[in-house]
């Protein structure tokens, strides 16, 4: 603890913030899928980066925490980088870049390829919590159709897809149904982890800075993905495999090597990639 | 008015985290029973873990009712160490601290359609999680079904089944001595067979 930065409450945010954002987030797990608003503080960096992440963070982790940061499901990128030593200067917690030795994952838009456990706590960055938003501008007319279930324009939206593309289109931020009863943007994870978020043993907690809102998903949730009969939902896949660890199990990203279409696909979860890698040798 | 002799946390800010941790495991998982693991002294009329967690979550932001049978020193405690404030309406209580035998859950708030996150929250003392009738709760946080016989009675069982109206409802923690079970409005109550 004497590491510890002086002059800051643990965790940085004061008491009285935790409190409300602690309330909100169990009022958050009683009804899951729907967006409570709260007072989002100002943090030491920008709206967009992460902020509602870390407060719902901040408002969680204790001294015991094995705190784990990924950015697009690496440990080493800027985002996570800051993210985590941010709360090891202000927490004193212990960090990892393993999937199963943490207790509390704050992610960017992906969730690990490492099946997570139960007593895990996932908390998701979240740039636009609304999932009818784009359909629909007002808040209050976005809050009134979630109060009635009110979810056809966004079947109509997912339609013209199919229409247009022949296929569901949107590859990311993949519309969710939560228990039965809430439309959910799962913040803008690849629809390749959609499945995830279905019964996981983990705690999710969504937080959203800008716009000040927080939502959840309580462990052995059914959260399912918008689809049609004629239409199911599926995810990508690859017809490659990861050039480090061979895998043709997780999600590729596809990297420019040179300037002449050279590229090559590797796995965007970083701990999953090198603890394949090790396994194999 | 009276003021409190009896300290609060301890240690203000682990104490308060290690508590939320055990009411989000709490909701999260409905049916596990949770210990809290924070010691305190509380006032007469409150158990350990139901003080810790009124600390925890109560501030001057909180309207919190309280029977009026229960000892004057349980409002002074509360009111020293977290600033809420008390009303007299159930309805528009955001908190609610009981005993098992004076619950009436549809005296208090269930939030609005729009709104269902402002309901009330009910922190029950009971005497322990074994005596009471069995009930089966399934739902959100369950992975098949979870069995428990908190010492609540079987009205407060159907009162539950009446009452909620999912996502509008009353999200419950029970408390004994030391542990937490909480109940949030998305559970399905089943009471097992014969009800005396």
């Amino acid at each position: 603890m004497t590491s510890l930065t002086q002059n800051f409450n643990f965790a940085y945010l004061d008491e009285q913030t935790k409190r409300t954002i602690r309330r909100t987030l169990l009022k958050a797990i009683a009804i899951p899928g729907h967006q409570i608003p709260f007072g989002s503080r100002e943090m030491p960096l920008s709206y967009g980066w992460g902020t509602g992440g870390m407060q719902v963070t901040a408002a969680v982790i204790g001294q015991d925490d094995v705190f784990k940061v990924i950015d697009q499901g690496a440990d080493d990128t800027t985002n996570a980088v800051n993210i985590r030593r941010f709360f090891e200067k202000v927490c004193g917690v212990e960090t990892t870049e393993s999937t199963s030795a943490a207790t509390l994952i704050q992610t960017r838009h992906r969730i690990p390829e490492t099946p997570l456990q139960e007593g895990q706590i996932m908390v998701y960055q979240v740039p636009i919590p609304e999932p009818l938003r784009w359909l629909e501008p007002s808040e209050v007319e976005t809050r009134k159709m979630h109060a009635l279930s009110e979810y056809g324009p966004m079947y109509v939206r997912l339609y013209e897809d199919i229409t247009q593309f022949g296929q569901i289109a949107t590859a990311y931020d993949y519309p969710v149904m939560v228990n039965q009863r809430y439309l959910m943007r799962p913040s803008p994870i690849p629809r390749f982890d959609n499945p995830k978020l279905n019964m996981s043993p983990a705690i999710q907690l969504f937080g959203a800075g800008r716009e000040k809102r927080i939502y959840a998903v309580p462990p052995y949730t059914e959260v399912k993905s918008l689809d049609f009969e004629d239409y199911p939902f599926q995810v990508e896949t690859w017809d490659k495999a990861c050039e480090f660890c061979g895998s043709t199990e997780s999600y590729l990203d596809e990297v420019v090597t040179d300037n002449d279409g050279g590229r090559l696909w590797i796995c965007s979860d970083t701990d999953f990639c090198r603890s394949r890698g090790k396994r194999e040798e | 008015m009276q003021t409190t002799q009896l300290p609060g946390f301890r240690y203000p800010v682990y104490d308060a985290q290690k508590t939320f941790r055990a009411l989000l495991d709490a909701i999260a998982r409905p049916g596990t029973l949770y210990p809290i693991p924070a010691k305190l002294q509380p006032p007469a009329g409150l158990t350990p873990a139901c003080a810790l967690a009124s600390l925890t979550l109560l501030d001057l932001e909180t309207r919190v009712w309280l029977p009026p049978d229960w000892p004057a020193e349980v409002e002074a405690w509360l009111r020293f160490h977290t600033g809420c404030s008390f009303v007299a309406e159930t309805k528009s209580a955001d908190f609610a601290l009981l005993n098992a035998n004076q619950v009436q859950l549809n005296a208090f708030s269930r939030g609005t359609t729009t709104d269902p996150e402002t309901s009330a929250t009910l922190l029950i003392q009971v005497a322990d999680f074994s005596s009471g009738p069995k009930v089966e709760l399934r739902g959100p946080g369950i992975q098949t079904r979870e069995e428990i016989r908190p010492a609540i009675s079987a009205q407060f069982w159907q009162q539950w089944q009446r009452y909620q109206d999912y996502p509008l409802g009353i999200d419950v923690f029970l408390f004994t001595a030391d542990g937490v079970l909480g109940l949030p409005r998305s559970v399905n109550v089943e009471l097992a067979q014969e009800v005396r």
